[in-house]
């Protein structure tokens, strides 16, 4: 009898272990990274910030770049360009995934006007998201976007279940 | 290749000059007709293809990205595999492609692993391969169909493709790196122009299928499939399926990028805002649903008179298609098609149906139920099943508010085509249904993939 108790517990022990997601050893296979080949990866910024980098901009310090390096495509105020409208209802719940998006993919290079492809310094990303944010009316040309207020940023749009 | 179109007859009089086969002198064919001959002076590296067949992929959308979107000729096409040089595109590219050097190509897995690693494609090939015949769907899918000057099934539906995919499961790389307990989400990360990245449950990842796939049809990938490397997940929407796969970043938590912000998150009934289950986006739309359409007959074709006809289409959902039933008139009546083996799931199946034309004005329509007894609803019924979930099945990938998330119905609803007394077939969606596409659908739709969306929409 013990020993059937036995035999059942180490099967139940067994399943458990089985059912959480591996950390065996694996094949071998591959190349171990190092935490400085991780650091030249790319990255994306998750809703929660834990990626993102410090850094500031102003919606002032933005426009500027946005001329040199957006408005090919976007028209004035994120208004009539080729490409994407940058103006209007923010389809975003959270400010942090603007940020994300133009670190990893923006701007597109634009040879006849000079543009290249995704040279933006932190700070500039920073600045770039504070233009989106201020020509969408959601904070004020100055207002200093930073780390901890871009966590905070209250996106205009509902935020609860449909009931 | 060089290749030399002779006229048969000219062949012929060679022939009989050169004394080869009596028996030529008489038409041959069957059909006393005079094809022409190609020569071929080298060796045939690829399948020819006559220069009578004319299908090919075609743009129809002309939004910001017109070469963006390449459409599945699917009136053309038998069985359920398409080929993969007819595989859609809907890349959110201007025409602008990568072409990596597979030698150069590197896949990283890092975040919440024991080992973060890199693996060549050379690794990739080493490692235990998987194979799964999968259909591959645009979620926009269908949603031409109420667009002015939609007539065929290629315009309204072609972005839908089935192939067979090989490559590596997740699994296998994630157990190789060793995945932490406590993570929960796999983020896909791609080199293309647009830096697709999308969100895996954990479960997901960890079904042994969801691949990271370097073949298509036996094959390497195409360049516009995201040659060497991209992802295919049985059941999900192309939307997550990124190309050009660089990184599996392991995480406790969902993300929320651009691409899921504009058209992967739901709408209130109103249109208003995004439906957040809780302090976080919690429902993606990550499984396509039950859909079908009838590609024989289809618009722009044309029957030439009353008489048999074999009704033909393709169904297919996140699951397994259980039943294909067709109308021809206007939904008044169904009848049961036969699927034509085989049937698998997360893949195209092919329905038949035997069908007399009396020569009347006809409405065909196909309508779909899959395994999990969702049926596949007209343009009404989703409007207003809109903010509700007929499903028996909780979708949320989260289990969470399941029941008060509107079901994605989104652009499965059931196609329509018109057969005309004189036998032309065309597409009455916007007379059938004046009123446009499903509320709530405008939003998913608008025409264009704005960062934020314009305000007269």
């Amino acid at each position: 009898m013990n020993k059937t108790i036995f035999l059942l517990l180490s099967v139940i022990l067994c399943l458990g272990s089985f059912s959480a997601y591996s950390q065996t050893p694996g094949q071998g296979i591959g190349k171990v990274l190092s935490q400085e080949d991780i650091g030249e990866l790319m990255y994306t910024v998750g809703p929660k910030g834990k990626e993102l980098p410090q850094g500031q901009g102003t919606a002032r310090e933005g426009e500027q770049i946005y001329t040199q390096s957006c408005i090919f495509c976007h028209g004035p105020e994120g208004l009539n360009g080729p490409q994407n409208t940058l103006k209007g209802s923010p389809r975003f719940p959270f400010a942090i995934s603007i940020w994300d998006y133009i670190h990893r993919a923006m701007p597109r290079s634009v040879a006849n006007v000079g543009v290249q492809e995704r040279q933006l310094s932190v700070d500039e990303t920073y600045s770039l998201t504070a233009y989106l944010l201020y020509i969408n009316g959601i904070i004020d040309q100055d207002t200093v976007l930073d780390t901890d207020l871009i966590m905070n940023i209250e996106m205009p749009m509902e935020k609860k279940p449909v009931n | 290749m060089s290749t030399k179109t002779t006229s048969r007859r000219r062949f012929l009089k060679t022939s009989a000059a050169l004394g080869l086969t009596a028996g030529l002198g008489r038409p041959s064919y069957g059909q006393a007709l005079h094809p022409d001959v190609i020569t071929v002076n080298e060796t045939r590296a690829r399948g020819l293809l006559s220069k009578y067949e004319k299908s090919e992929r075609i743009r129809f959308r002309q939004g910001n990205n017109p070469n963006a979107t390449a459409l599945t000729p699917l009136q053309d096409l038998n069985g359920i595999i398409t080929p993969s040089e007819l595989h859609f595109v809907v890349d959110h590219e201007n025409g602008v492609l990568l072409d990596i050097n597979p030698e150069e190509y590197r896949l990283q897995i890092t975040g919440m692993v024991d080992r973060p690693l890199e693996f060549t494609l050379a690794d990739l090939k080493r490692m235990p391969s998987v194979s799964s015949i999968n259909v591959l769907t645009c979620g926009s899918n269908g949603s031409d169909a109420f667009r002015e000057g939609a007539q065929t099934v290629q315009q309204t539906h072609g972005r839908t493709s089935t192939s067979e995919w090989t490559g590596v499961s997740f699994k296998s790389l994630l157990e190789e790196a060793g995945v932490h307990k406590d993570a929960k989400w796999v983020i896909a990360m791609a080199a293309d122009p647009s830096d697709h990245v999308s969100s895996f449950p954990m479960e997901k990842a960890m079904d042994g299928v969801t691949m990271a796939a370097y073949a298509q049809n036996g094959e390497s990938i195409r360049i516009d499939q995201g040659y060497p490397v991209r992802v295919v997940a049985p059941g999900y929407t192309g939307r997550w399926l990124v190309k050009w796969l660089t990184q599996l970043y392991v995480t406790d938590d969902t993300y929320v990028t651009r691409q899921d912000g504009y058209n992967m998150t739901d709408r209130m009934p109103d249109g208003r805002g995004f439906l957040l289950a809780t302090d976080l986006t919690r429902y993606f739309r990550h499984e396509t649903t039950a859909r079908s359409v009838i590609t024989f007959p289809s618009g722009g074709q044309t029957l030439p008179g009353p008489g048999y006809y074999e009704i033909r289409g393709l169904a297919w959902t996140g699951g397994t298609v259980k039943r294909v039933e067709v109308s021809d008139d206007d939904g008044e009546t169904w009848k049961d098609a036969k699927l034509q083996e085989p049937v698998l799931p997360y893949c195209h199946t092919r329905f038949r149906l035997d069908w007399e034309w009396d020569g009347q004005e006809r409405i065909l329509q196909s309508r779909c139920t899959d395994e999990k007894g969702y049926v596949q609803p007209t343009p009404r019924e989703v409007a207003s099943s809109w903010g509700v979930d007929p499903s028996p099945e909780c979708f949320s990938v989260m289990g969470e508010y399941c029941n008060q998330v509107p079901r994605d119905t989104h652009n499965s609803f059931i196609m329509s085509w018109k057969i005309a007394a004189n036998g032309d077939v065309t597409n009455p969606m916007r007379d059938l249904y004046p009123e446009g596409r499903p509320e709530g659908l405008s939003h998913y739709y608008s025409g264009g993939h704005a960062f934020f969306e314009e305000d007269d929409h």
